[in-house]
Formats: structure tokens, sequence, C-alpha cells
């Protein structure tokens, strides 16, 4: 079934140090080098904090064309590529994408460039910035998953919820791990509108880009995982993790060269179509004054951010100050994307300063909380406003709607 | 991957399909290739436009001018 996903003919070609293909080279790296908008710089969450030009698209792909050229070697530009959040919001405010994307079926995809970039510097032996750590960081999550070590489905041991289902809730091991209260909340929800829905018994790591760093053994995890849902009957797969919602509908379709045997919804998007269906009736009042951030891989890598506002309005009691989500292309948390917070292993301060800087921007609403869609933008935010001692709540949309609902 | 319907020609170069201009597929085969893009991408690219261009109307536009009746 198809999903919303685009990359090049050249990424499955290997590159060498002080070789590109002439594809990435002529349409990517010039047309960007050569275009005066510079707008992938005004709305890269990084460029604002640092205000270097090498740490955005322009950056990269001018990086990439001295490759070419011969002025430079891919072994040397490592650390430049570090500088990256893949948010993906100068892909696509670039108007090769916003502009002309649909035309010409050549957008900008600049998260799969550095994906590629940091990839091939990996496979052709060199380093960048903490790429140590991050393979480590990797490789130790699918040791523990390969090993059994990882407590997947724990946090389901009295949710009595079945191995099978034509809906499955999918999530991996970060949430399983590490915000298992958010995902039994979404379960009791879906529990609550009578949704019959299963999970499955060994999620592999989805890992989103880094998976390529992998190399076969990510494409083997990708098969398992599709495999696994096939067999536990799935015809639509219920996600609530954007990084993982984005691995399924345009990093698996890439590897396995075609369309998923199955659908794909975030979980706003389902429960959304519950409350509007009336199987779901918020009906306790949360008297909370609340924004709310849109994750990056929802808003600006999946065009998703309708539902998550559609469920807060939907609360009675509850004052929503809407930041739009246009505006919101400009921001991140910080943590980048990525399941082992690479960004913040390469650059933990940059990290901070982007997520202070949103956070500040939060307070300035003049809002006690601050409500994410995301466990990863949750993580951040959370040790972002430790660390800076500002006074706001970090709540998932889950615990608010749970609250409406009366679901404990 | 995924449904494509076939576009309707508006001349050699330009085809129109789901009410959207496209180039003919087959002026994009030598000098730039055309990536993968599924038809819900370029839908996606399509909604997010009318989105920043709202939202582009909305930040600068703060008084729309009506046309002058008289000459």
């Amino acid at each position: 079934m198809p999903t919303a996903h685009t990359y090049k003919p050249w990424y499955k070609t290997p590159w060498k140090d002080d070789w590109i293909p002439d594809e990435v080279a002529v349409i990517d790296c010039y047309t960007t080098f050569a275009c005066r908008h510079k707008f992938c710089r005004e709305v890269c969450p990084v460029y604002q904090v640092t205000g270097n030009e090498s740490y955005t698209s322009y950056g990269f792909h001018t990086a990439l064309l001295a490759v070419k050229r011969g002025y430079e070697r891919l072994s040397n530009l490592g650390d430049t590529f570090t500088y990256c959040l893949q948010c993906g919001a100068c892909q696509l405010r670039c108007p090769d994408t916003l502009f002309a994307g649909d035309f010409y079926r050549v957008p900008k995809t600049t998260n799969l460039l550095v994906t590629k970039t940091r990839s091939e510097i990996i496979r052709l032996g060199f380093k960048f910035k903490g790429s140590d750590d991050i393979l480590k960081a990797i490789n130790k999550v699918v040791e523990d998953f390969e090993t059994g070590r990882m407590p997947l489905v724990d946090w389901a041991k009295d949710l009595d919820i079945p191995r099978e289902g034509e809906v499955i809730l999918f999530y991996d091991y970060f949430m399983a791990t590490q915000m298992t209260n958010v995902l039994r909340l979404w379960a009791k929800i879906l529990k609550t509108a009578g949704v019959k829905f299963g999970i499955i018994e060994n999620p592999r790591p989805t890992l989103l880009y880094e998976l390529d760093y992998l190399g076969e053994k990510g494409v083997k995890l990708v098969k398992e995982n599709i495999d696994a849902l096939q067999k536990a009957g799935a015809k639509t797969v219920v996600v609530a993790d954007p990084h993982v919602y984005v691995s399924l509908t345009q990093d698996y379709p890439r590897f396995i060269g075609s369309d998923l045997p199955f659908d794909t919804v975030f979980i706003t998007d389902f429960v959304w179509k519950l409350i509007k269906e009336g199987r779901l009736t918020p009906k306790k009042s949360v008297n909370k004054k609340v924004t709310y951030h849109d994750p990056c891989m929802l808003n600006k890598v999946s065009g998703i951010w309708e539902s998550p506002r559609n469920i807060l309005k939907s609360i009675p009691g509850l004052q929503f100050i809407d930041e739009d989500h246009v505006t919101q292309w400009y921001y991140c948390c910080g943590h980048g994307a990525s399941e082992v917070g690479s960004f913040k292993i390469m650059h933990e301060d940059i990290s901070y300063q982007i997520g202070l800087r949103r956070l500040r921007r939060v307070v300035e609403l003049g809002v006690d909380t601050l409500v994410v869609a995301c466990p990863h933008c949750n993580q951040q935010f959370n040790e972002v406003k430790l660390k800076a001692k500002i006074d706001i709540e970090i709540r998932d949309i889950s615990e608010i709607l749970a609250e409406s609902l009366d679901i404990k | 991957m995924g449904e494509e319907r076939k576009g309707e020609y508006i001349d050699e170069h330009v085809i129109i399909r789901y009410g959207v201009f496209e180039v003919n597929p087959a002026k994009m085969t030598k000098w730039v290739r055309q990536a993968v893009v599924s038809e819900e991408y370029r839908w996606y690219i399509i909604r997010q436009r009318r989105e920043y261009l709202r939202w582009m109307h909305d930040l600068f536009a703060r008084k729309v001018l009506k046309i002058t009746e008289t000459e």
C-alpha cells in the first residue's frame, strides 16, 4: 500500500573517497550551490544557533561539490556532516521541493544525502566526530535485541493484548523501554474506544536513518519486521513514535524497493478518527494552558500536524495556545532524527542551545504546559528544562487525552 | 510503487494529473533523472505548498486591497 516517500536513483551507488556520482553533483549539489535563495539557511535550527553557513544544506551540498571537483576528499568532510539534525526543514523549504518538487519530481532530499554521506564515510573506514560512540550505541541496541535482553512486551503484561490482529500497535525498543507510560496510555485509549488490536512479540529496532550504517544487517531487520507484522495479520499498523513512523513510511520502502503490504497510520490520526466517529469522547475538564510542539518527523517530514491539534481542541477546559505548524518548521527540540541521540553525542551543547531556544519561545507564550507527541522530544525537553531550570511541564498528548477520558 | 493515474497531455511538455501540472516524464530522462516520488509524497508537497502560501499571506498581507472600481 502506497506511502509518502521519495529517494534518488543514485542512493544505492557506492562512493569513493575522492568520487561521488555525477547525478549527486549536478542535480543536487550544483543546484544548491548556485542558489541564492538560502531558505535552507534561514529555516535551519543549527544555523539559528551557530550562524555557520557550512552547517546548512547549502554547506553540505557545496562540500560534496568540492569532492567532485577534486578540491576536497570525503574523509575530510565527516565533521561538517555531523552538524545536521536531519529535521527535514531545509529539504522541505527548498523551492526545488516546495515549488517544483511535484512538477519535476526531483525534490531536495538533504536528509538522505546526509545519511548517505555519513554511511559512506563509515563504510570506507573513515571516522567523524562521535562516529565510534554512535556505532557503539547502535550495535548495543541490536545486540540487546538479538540476545533477548530487551523487555519489549513487559509494558503490556497486565493489559491482555493479543499478539495478532488486523490492527497492530507497533513500537520499537525506545518506547518499550523508556516511554512505557505513554505506550500503556495509548493502548488503554484504544481499548476504551473498543478497537480490537494486537502487538507483535519482538519488534526489531527501527533506528530511523541510522539503519543504513548497519548495511545488510539493517536490511535484515527491516525484512524481519515486515514479516512479523504480516504474520500477525496486520492490515493497519498504528505507530506511536514519529521516528518509527518515518522508518516505516519512508525508509522501509526504500530498503525493500516496494510499498509495504499494510497501511501505516500515526496514532494521533487514528485516535482523532475515533473521536470524530464518537467512539471516544473527552469529557473531563483539563484545566491547563498549553501549547503544542510539532515533532520534526511528523510536521516537516510527514506533513502530520492537524490531528494532534484537533485532539487538543476537543478536550474540555483546555486553553490551547496554538503556534501554527509552518512557523514550527523553524523549530526543533534539538534531539535530531535518531533513535540513539546521535546529534547529542556529536554536539551536546548545540543540541541544548536549540532545545533552550524552543523552550524560551514556549515560556514567551505564557503557558504552563508544553504538549508533545514524540517520545524523543519529550526526553530532550525534560533534559533541557532541568539543565536550564525552566519551570514548565512537559506532557505527552496521550497523558492529556487520557486525563480527559478519565483513564489512569 | 503505488497506483498512479495516467496524466492528460496539455502539450508535449506538460501533463495534468489529479488537477496538478507535471512535466512530461519523457523529458526527464536524458540530463536529469527523476527521483522515486510516490503519489502520496507528491500530495504531501502540494499540501505543504498551499499551507506555506497561506502562512505567507497571513504573515505579510495585513490588508487585502480591492481592485479599484473607478478608472
